[in-house]
């Protein structure tokens, strides 16, 4: 019998495990066989016939080369070893009480194996697991196994046991998972799939860690070389094995009534419509009531003309009609389903109303309780899902598919652990274990909202180690603190807002945004008032944050021609210059511009600006840019369960301050930093010269009414003024009296200074008794203040010590 | 507030700034640590225990999760899949042997390089190491960035389309939402890599059923696939142009997509580049629709025409049809065909011939009938998606909440297949592969990682 489609495509390949349309029969005898080998390995438990298993491989690489690497993938012998050392441990560590007491018998032999051996005995392990279970079916095969044990005649019609193989891998249903994902040997193991009361009887066994056969498919090197021939290196989605897929027109466009288009009437709109929906479009009735049965005992379900899942079904006859001459039991499962669907519209409808009404006349218990409710029957339903979606096939494919869900039994084994936690764990701790997702395990820059507590005495400098605690880890990092300007430029900023919220940048593991975050300035010692620095909120994750801080450039101007200036002592070579071409800059009397061009000659660094009008030589120009903070990388975990005396043993970094009060550091003074009197030189002007061709122009209102001394004196100056007696008597009494005046005056304010005088050699003395009172009185204080807190600090040790 | 500055740091060592004083307030309270506790040992013993961590990462390494690197020894296969995955993973990536039997030209391609040039431009912090001869491809993904006006020139190895396949399932968990214009070759290598247009008519859908846009309220804020310029292989000549847009989602909806429905419409274009005859596409169309009327009336077939002068097309012609099914469940399946060129062999890859040499160029009706053959064997074969966009559908399923999620395939390429294997490597998450004897199809259902875009900033 031809198969429909080329075996040699591995496309034709899958579609031809999904159509088996010939020698029902006889698949079906056989399928039934396979029913629970399926997953597991064929033969009993003996090398050579494991041998045999390779060697059937190889034989099939001859007849289809396609189908090797399926096999091969799942095949164990073809791993290296480095990987099967990695794989066995890991399997180790998951795997539970699994296979029964023979296994464990020969897992426990295995113990004391080498690795490369480990593995060979372990799968014989499972296989005689499978005898154990299914002896019924091995008496089945019996015809091939009788050929595999006869070691001298296995040469004998290689060929022939290889396409029987080979058919008999495409009878098998479930072999699509494992042509995926290789053959699934136990993995995880739950109570379920040992015998019931058994982990319940001893709870020593749960207790001791167990070895596994291991899973021979997960694994990194799994795909080797052949997934290259395979797919190819040119990574196309249609290519195959570096070739197009080519389509047979021919079959397509054949004439006739019975032709290949015909038979895809039903699945358009033109078509039959009592049909099931997902229905293929070709030769439906061979198969459907053949392999209805067949599918039912393999996977415990049938598909529903919608895809959706139907209950279990006893009977033989399996219609796949719906809606006609349904038996009871699935008469049952429809109404079932349909009073599901009924109370599930219920609930919605229910839950949607308590929304629209809750929201006004509910008390907030209330509403919480509901919301509560809402949420139980929403996780009930995702389980009851999960349930119908991957419980079908038992609990292990469950946990293959699912893992561990919410309320059962797992055993945890954690490798790597420190020495230094076993010697000073102390029980007295209870330990949480928590999972991360893999995003969060890795390091980077964490944005977040930041605000000094109010309650906590200082504000917090920058790049002043902080402890964070963020979700389950608690680590020290060194923030960056910044501020959001209105462009959305983020400026550094040298200490938190006192009483605002800013930015913190800092280095550690990545967690979701709008997680919680909390911070304090050290773990050890005593520490006065409120402990808590600061809280935020994790904004945003990213491998690098732009903080700038504003840097001003200075420079002065060399030459200056009308618009145009020479700038010099702003940058040191033409490179810069270069790199700020079209900078704007800016004088301190507020005349704006550019920088154009580097100058060849003259001090290097130099460049000529134009401004918006023409600058004095006495004007600053300055060009405002803005400097990327660096931000540290430092993320330090608090491993205070590694310390004897927890979280006292821990040693953080300390910050500056500290170190030098500790170091007896004198603080560095930058002399730069420090104030001095300014000294300006008076900038001399020249005189105003306005020519007189302007002057002439010029509105008689601006014109200069200054008159240049005249040469000879002018008519009214000629004149002498004569005055007569009565004049002149009127003339001296005047000046009489403004002399007496002046007089006074003079004499007036002589006097008030000398008393100014007086005065303050008075309230001189007063004041220095004054200071000397005040002085001893804030030292009494001040004694009596620190006399209060080292006893405050001995009572406190000495509750720390009891 | 009562505290005490301690007098005798202000008499030895005055500070002109208040600033410096407020730090040392507190000082006094701490015990003395004894002097060998200072700053630089503290950052030793910071960095000494991270050193320690990872070692013991290494020691360990039993587990696939301890040994966060994907590590791949067969070279640039699924290349593009493998560093989509690392960065929606956060897990590094080491790919040896990239060629490395080729001693002509071993490496990576000039496509490839691009293709991380690419990434490059998406991502921050993304460090990307090849070794000398370019065999050995090391990748430490970063943080997915998005962002608008982005542009990237393809070679004219490969289509955008190829550049699309990859990107595809990263646009929506990026920092912001993703716009960004390719150019290169849009038409003629639809034998090897889905065209821009198959992406427009197929992929878009499957962004709506994975809640991509769905909320959105401006078209501007949907997906969109835009084939802007059209340029044929082998030759584009920098015109061509595609605008990809995408909005971000905070997580995936799960998806149920198993009833395949009824197929109610058929809808298609013939496109023609660079060919004087406009009658080309006509032909092309007319020769499809005879087929499609064979079984439904509802069946339009669009032509573009486009020349040199009129839409400034790429300067090689060629001639392509993208036909698509709708199903009344709004199920849409896409195939597409395009002329071959002997050139092509040159075009894409000179020492492996990706496209065979025909012995003559096929005839419109030709096309027309093989395109329509090619919708039709996607029909046959069922399911609820087509065979090119499975493993952009599996990818996703992977990464939805934690929830079932469900979909009817008629047949696994081995490109999914293989991107299974990648999302049980990377995810440890395991499809269940259920065949469906009676519609001879495959449904395929998993549980989500419950993946979250943590890319995203919170306001």
């Amino acid at each position: 019998e031809e198969p429909e489609y080329d075996p040699e495509e591995p496309a034709g390949m899958l579609k031809g495990l999904q159509d088996v349309d010939e020698a029902v029969d006889e698949r079906m005898e056989r399928s039934t066989l396979r029913l629970f080998k399926g997953s597991k390995a064929v033969e009993a438990g003996s090398d050579e016939e494991e041998d045999d298993d390779d060697y059937d491989d190889e034989n099939i690489q001859q007849i289809s080369s396609d189908a090797v690497p399926f096999r091969m993938r799942g095949d164990p012998a073809e791993d290296d070893d480095e990987n099967e050392s990695d794989a066995s441990s890991s399997e180790d560590s998951d795997s539970d009480s699994d296979v029964d007491d023979n296994q464990n018998k020969s897992d426990d032999d295995d113990d004391s194996d080498s690795n490369d051996e480990n593995d060979s005995a372990s799968e014989s392990g499972s296989n005689s697991d499978d005898d154990d279970s299914d002896d019924g079916e091995s008496v089945g095969s019996g015809d091939a196994d009788k050929a595999l044990h006869s070691g001298v005649s296995w040469k004998s019609g290689i060929a022939e046991r290889a396409a029987q193989s080979f058919l008999e891998r495409q009878a098998s249903v479930l072999n699509l998972q494992e042509l995926i994902y290789g053959s699934n040997k136990s993995k995880l193991v739950t109570d379920e799939d040992d015998d019931g009361d058994k982990s319940d009887s001893d709870d020593d066994e749960f207790f001791k860690l167990k070895k596994s056969t291991r899973e021979s498919t997960n694994s990194s090197e799994r795909k080797s070389n052949e997934a290259v021939s395979l797919l190819g290196e040119e990574d196309s989605s249609r290519l195959i094995s570096g070739e197009i897929e080519r389509i047979d027109m021919e079959e397509w466009l054949e004439e006739g009534g019975d032709n290949l288009i015909e038979s895809l009437r039903d699945k358009f709109v033109t078509g039959k419509w009592d049909k099931p929906a997902g229905s293929g479009g070709g030769n439906d009735d061979d198969d459907g009531s053949a392999f209805g049965d067949f599918e039912d005992l393999e996977t415990g379900e049938q598909y529903g003309p919608n895809g959706e899942v139907l209950s279990d079904n006893d009977d033989e006859a399996s219609d796949s009609d719906p809606t006609a001459g349904m038996t009871d039991a699935e008469i049952r499962a429809y109404n079932a389903e349909k009073k599901a669907k009924q109370k599930k519209g219920f609930d919605n409808e229910y839950d949607e109303e308590k929304k629209t009404k809750g929201m006004g006349g509910m008390k907030d218990d209330e509403a919480e309780n509901e919301y509560l409710e809402t949420l139980k029957r929403q996780k009930e339903e995702k389980m009851k899902r999960n349930q119908e979606e991957f419980g079908k096939e038992g609990e292990r494919t469950r946990l293959r598919h699912e893992g561990f869900r919410q309320g059962l039994y797992c055993r945890i084994r954690i490798d790597g652990v420190p020495a230094a936690f076993l010697e000073n764990y102390s029980p007295e701790q209870p330990l949480v274990i928590g999972g991360l997702t893999p995003q969060e395990t890795n390091l980077g820059f964490v944005r977040c909202r930041f605000k000094k507590h109010r309650w906590h005495r200082k504000i917090l400098k920058c790049n002043d180690p902080l402890v964070f605690s963020i979700g389950w880890r608690r680590f020290q990092s060194i923030p960056t603190f910044s501020t959001e300007d209105q462009n959305g430029r983020h400026r550094y900023l040298k200490y938190t807002p006192e009483h605002m919220h800013c930015f913190a940048t800092f280095y550690g593991p990545q967690c979701p945004p709008n997680t919680g975050i909390l911070a304090i300035q050290r773990m050890t010692g005593n520490i006065t008032g409120f402990r808590i620095a600061a809280t935020g909120v994790v904004l945003e994750l990213n491998a690098s944050f732009p903080v700038v801080k504003k840097l001003k450039l200075v420079g002065t101007p060399t030459k200056i021609y009308k618009n145009t200036a020479f700038i010099t002592g702003m940058f040191n070579s033409d490179l810069e210059v270069s790199r700020f071409e079209g900078a704007s800059i800016r004088t301190v009397s507020g005349i704006r511009g550019q920088v154009k061009k580097a100058l060849r000659e003259g001090q290097p660094g130099s460049f000529r600006a134009t401004f918006e009008d023409k600058i004095l030589r006495s004007d600053i120009v300055f060009c405002r840019t803005w400097m990327p903070v660096e931000m540290k990388e430092y993320y330090n975990p608090v491993t205070n369960h590694l310390a004897a005396t927890g979280t006292d043993g821990w040693y953080g970094m300390k910050n500056k301050a500290l170190l030098q009060l500790e170091t007896n550091t004198p603080i560095e003074v930058n002399p730069d930093s420090i104030y001095k009197p300014i000294e300006r030189t008076e900038p001399k002007f020249r005189k105003l010269k306005v020519s007189k061709k302007l002057e002439e122009a010029l509105p008689f209102a601006s014109k200069p009414k200054d008159e240049p001394k005249r040469k000879r004196k002018g008519y009214l100056q000629k004149r002498a003024v004569v005055m007569d007696t009565a004049e002149k008597k009127k003339f001296t009494f005047l000046q009489a009296l403004n002399t007496i005046r002046n007089e006074k005056v003079k004499i007036r304010k002589q006097k008030k200074e000398e008393s100014k005088l007086e005065k303050a050699k008075k309230n001189a003395k007063k004041e220095e008794a004054l200071a000397a009172a005040r002085k001893a009185n804030k030292k009494r204080q001040y004694r009596a203040e620190g006399k209060k807190e080292k006893m405050r600090e001995a009572k406190r040790a000495k509750v720390g010590n009891s | 507030q009562g505290f005490i500055i301690p007098f005798f740091i202000l008499r030895c060592y005055p500070t002109p700034t208040t600033a410096k004083c407020e730090v040392y307030k507190e000082t006094h309270h701490y015990p003395q640590y004894p002097p060998h506790h200072h700053l630089t040992a503290a950052a030793e013993m910071g960095k000494s225990s991270a050193t320690a961590f990872s070692k013991r990462k290494n020691s360990g390494g039993g587990s696939s999760s301890s040994s966060r690197t994907l590590r791949f020894e067969d070279g640039a296969t699924q290349f593009r899949q493998r560093i989509v995955v690392s960065l929606l993973s956060h897990r590094p990536l080491l790919i040896r042997n990239i060629r490395a039997d080729d001693l002509q030209n071993p490496g990576l391609k000039d496509y490839e390089a691009s293709f991380l040039r690419l990434i490059d431009q998406l991502t921050n912090g993304s460090k990307i190491e090849i070794n000398s001869t370019g065999t050995q491809l090391r990748f430490h993904p970063g943080t997915l960035l998005g962002g608008t006006d982005l542009k990237h020139a393809c070679p004219d190895s490969r289509s955008i389309g190829w550049f699309l396949e990859g990107i595809l399932p990263l646009a929506p968990f990026g920092k912001e939402s993703l716009a960004i214009t390719f150019t290169g070759i849009t038409d003629g290598l639809c034998q090897v890599d889905p065209s821009a247009d198959y992406w427009n008519r197929s992929g878009l859908p499957l962004f709506s059923a994975f809640g991509i846009g769905v909320e959105n309220d401006f078209d501007e804020e949907k997906p969109q696939i835009r084939v802007l310029q059209r340029a044929a292989a082998p030759e584009s000549e920098g015109n061509g142009k595609v605008l990809f847009t995408c909005p971000i989602v905070k997580q995936l909806q799960s998806i149920d997509m198993v009833d395949p429905g009824k197929i109610k419409r058929i809808r298609g274009t013939a496109i023609s580049c660079k060919i004087v005859s406009s009658s080309m596409a006509a032909r092309v169309a007319y020769a499809a629709k005879g087929i499609f009327h064979k079984l439904l009336p509802d069946v339009w077939i669009h032509t573009d025409v486009h020349t040199s002068k009129r839409h400034r097309c790429g300067p090689s012609p060629g001639i392509m049809m993208v036909v698509s099914s709708e199903s009344t469940t709004g199920i849409i399946l896409t195939a597409e065909c395009c002329m071959d060129h002997r050139q092509h062999q040159q075009g894409v890859n000179t020492d492996s011939s990706l496209i065979p040499s025909k012995t003559g160029l096929e005839i419109p009706e030709d096309l027309g009938k093989r395109g329509a053959c090619m919708l039709l064997e996607e029909i046959r074969r069922g399911g609820c998606i087509d065979t090119s966009c499975q493993s952009l559908a599996f990818l996703w399923m992977a990464l939805t909440p934690e929830d079932v999620s469900r979909i009817r395939v008629g047949t696994l390429s081995q490109y999914s297949i293989e991107t299974l294997r990648l999302i049980k490597h990377a995810f440890d998450v395991e499809f269940k592969v259920t065949p469906d004897m009676e519609s001879k199809t495959v449904l395929l259902s998993c549980l989500g990682t419950g993946y979250r875009n943590m890319a995203k900033a919170s306001t």
